[in-house]
């Protein structure tokens, strides 16, 4: 069963660059037979997917991947030129908060107006609006102008309105980084909660941590295309492989494999606690390198750096590389924490400076074992109580 | 197309009803006092033209408050909400960008608005139509057609301009200087019938010249309007209407597109 479903979606935007936008003036000044210029460009191109219900499907790429099209196409705004949505309920949106607000209003009255914005009927938000206001944990300034609210207060008051439209469907645009960290962590587990109830969701993020924590599966949009869809973990990883290799692509070399093997030599993803670790790298040449210099560093979903290794600092001797070379990093014990990890791999040329850009690629790897809800290192330890 | 459902109509009109009310609740309390001044500012131009042309130009027409009062009211609606509607999808991307939302109420809760202003200055012209005697009569009945057909007309420019905005970015400067033509042009302060007979038969061609006098014979004379006129006007306008209203869609749409 599929709640929302998008059949090979193409769209093309005219590209109206410092000419936008156009202008009666300007109509008449160019002659009346002026056609718009601009090339046309094309920002969806067969895109499908589909999105059952109580799944979150997570949408990442670049700025300028298609992410937001995608988003209006899904949610109606926008039509497109080939292909179509079908939805089995009505789409909602949680994209911009706060839609036709005015500050002059009170927040109660403000209540009313932008839930029926946003798709209810006035009787419904009345219906709803003591649980928007208790959620937005605003009872004490509820009848003063939203002109007098702080930022924080708006975005919650917005929040709390979007959550209460009780979508069985629902898109949502990158707004979860809003309000304080409490805050949030109550409107994911509101968002939670709609996927329990069976709401079909899709969330474009930035925050890659974010998307492996809470998406069933992620769709990687690249250049208007879809360049993979599938578990969070392998799909994020691949696509934090690349975007580090981004800035340098002129094509002198690269990492084309990384390998990760337990002390038995055998391939995993899954380390148990304590063990230790064999990264197996494969680099090849394009061009001669002298002396190339490799880089390594285990990641968390956030992004931190846990570990960083690297052959100029530990003074590793490599030598010139012409075609293809195999290099392995032994590590004794990764005494990290259990949880997902991204080991990433850069290669760059020899001289260069380690902040340099360079070609990179990545492996997710897990660290088995319950996970913790702080810090990073699990070393092997042991306890002793003297006295009582 | 497809026929909307009883739910999405019901929301149609709670969102018209919230987008006119928050118009409205918004003029009055950050004046303070704007029932007071949607009053105010009709009756000052009223004076303006009332000194101008009876006292010190005069132009000798029978009942000339009442004659400037109803043109005045019913100029204001059509130029209130023109202008207003020029900016309804430019200056609403958020609306526009989210689903459920009926882009169309927009333009339409401006129209409703700018009635509702209308409706406030009512007292106001009952008390001018006593003082200068009108003759009021059975022809009242006619008044809730007369208002049906500025309500389409009004309604159908405010989509064209708001859909036309998104093409022409400068529109909103051009449509003040149109409207400013449309007012010398229609016989607010002056009558029609002054008009030499060629510029007459140009200017009938102006919805709102038609729209006025026929507001004028049923509220002065307590005639019967000009049917032929006015019948001719409902179906042009519903025409209009229907053209308008698919052109702002078009426009609505493409509007996210212009990135």
């Amino acid at each position: 069963m599929t709640a929302l479903r998008a059949e090979r979606l193409q769209k093309s935007f005219r590209h109206q660059g410092a000419e936008a936008p156009r202008t009666f003036r300007r109509w008449v000044e160019g002659g009346w037979r002026t056609r718009p210029r601009g090339e046309m460009i094309r920002a969806l191109d067969d895109v499908s997917l589909e999105v059952a219900p109580g799944e979150m499907l997570g949408v990442i790429g670049r700025n300028g991947a298609g992410k937001s099209t995608l988003l209006r196409l899904l949610g109606g705004v926008m039509q497109p030129d080939r292909g179509r949505v079908i939805a089995a309920a009505p789409v909602n949106g949680l994209l911009a908060l706060n839609t036709g607000m005015h500050p002059e209003l009170t927040g109660r009255e403000n209540i009313v107006i932008n839930g029926v914005l946003s798709g209810l009927l006035k009787e419904e938000v009345r219906a709803r609006s003591d649980s928007i206001i208790a959620f937005a944990e605003m009872q004490d300034h509820i009848d003063d102008p939203v002109r007098t609210y702080s930022s924080g207060m708006k975005v919650r008051l917005g929040f709390s309105v979007a959550v209460h439209v009780e979508p069985k469907i629902l898109l949502i645009d990158e707004v979860l980084a809003v309000g304080d960290l409490e805050f949030q962590k109550k409107c994911l587990r509101r968002i939670a909660e709609f996927k329990e109830n069976g709401c079909a969701i899709v969330l474009i993020s930035h925050d890659l941590g974010q998307v492996r924590r809470v998406c069933d599966r992620v769709l990687w949009l690249d250049r208007g295309a879809v360049r993979a869809i599938g578990a969070p973990d392998s799909v994020v990883s691949a696509y934090e492989g690349e975007s580090s290799g981004v800035a340098n692509m002129d094509g002198w070399g690269e990492v084309a494999g990384v390998t990760l093997r337990d002390p038995a030599g055998v391939g995993i993803e899954t380390l148990a606690p304590g063990a230790g670790l064999t990264i197996g790298v494969a680099l090849r040449a394009l061009r001669p390198i002298s002396r190339p210099q490799v880089g390594i560093t285990i990641a968390d979903t956030s992004g931190h750096v846990c570990f960083e290794a690297d052959s100029l600092t530990d003074g590793v001797d490599m030598p010139d590389l012409t075609g293809n070379a195999d290099l392995s990093i032994e590590i004794a014990r990764l005494d990290l924490t259990p949880g997902h990890y991204t080991v990433n791999v850069g290669l760059r040329p020899g001289g260069s400076d380690p902040s340099q850009s360079s070609h990179w690629s990545a492996c997710p790897l897990t660290i088995a074992g319950d996970a913790r809800p702080n810090g990073m290192l699990n070393p092997p330890r042991r306890w002793q109580v003297a006295g009582g | 197309m497809r026929v909307p459902d009883r739910r999405s109509i019901r929301h149609m009109l709670d969102v018209i009803g919230v987008l006119v009310a928050r118009d409205q609740k918004a003029r009055y309390q950050s004046t303070a006092m704007g029932v007071f001044w949607a009053v105010v500012s009709p009756a000052l131009f009223l004076m303006t033209f009332y000194v101008l042309f009876k006292v010190m130009l005069p132009l000798n027409i029978p009942n000339y408050a009442s004659h400037l009062f109803i043109a005045l009211i019913l100029w204001t609606w059509f130029q209130t909400t023109t202008m207003e509607a020029v900016g309804t999808i430019v200056g609403n991307p958020g609306l526009v960008n989210q689903p459920r939302f009926p882009v169309a109420a927009l333009p339409l809760a401006a129209t409703v608005s700018n009635f509702v202003t209308l409706l406030l200055t009512l007292p106001l012209l009952v008390v001018i139509l006593w003082v200068e005697g009108a003759n009021l009569g059975p022809a009242l009945v006619a008044l809730p057609i007369l208002t049906l057909c500025q309500f389409v007309f009004v309604l159908s420019m405010a989509y064209f301009v708001s859909a036309l905005n998104v093409v022409f970015r400068d529109l909103q400067y051009i449509v003040p200087i149109l409207l400013q033509f449309g007012y010398f042009t229609t016989p607010i302060f002056y009558s029609a019938d002054a008009l030499p007979e060629r510029a007459r038969q140009i200017l009938s061609l102006n919805p709102m010249l038609q729209i006025i006098e026929a507001h004028r014979s049923v509220l002065i004379y307590g005639e019967w309007p000009d049917w032929r006129a006015i019948g001719i006007l409902l179906v042009a306008s519903l025409v209009l209407l229907a053209l308008t209203y698919r052109f702002f869609r078009g426009a609505s749409l493409r509007f996210l597109e212009e990135i």
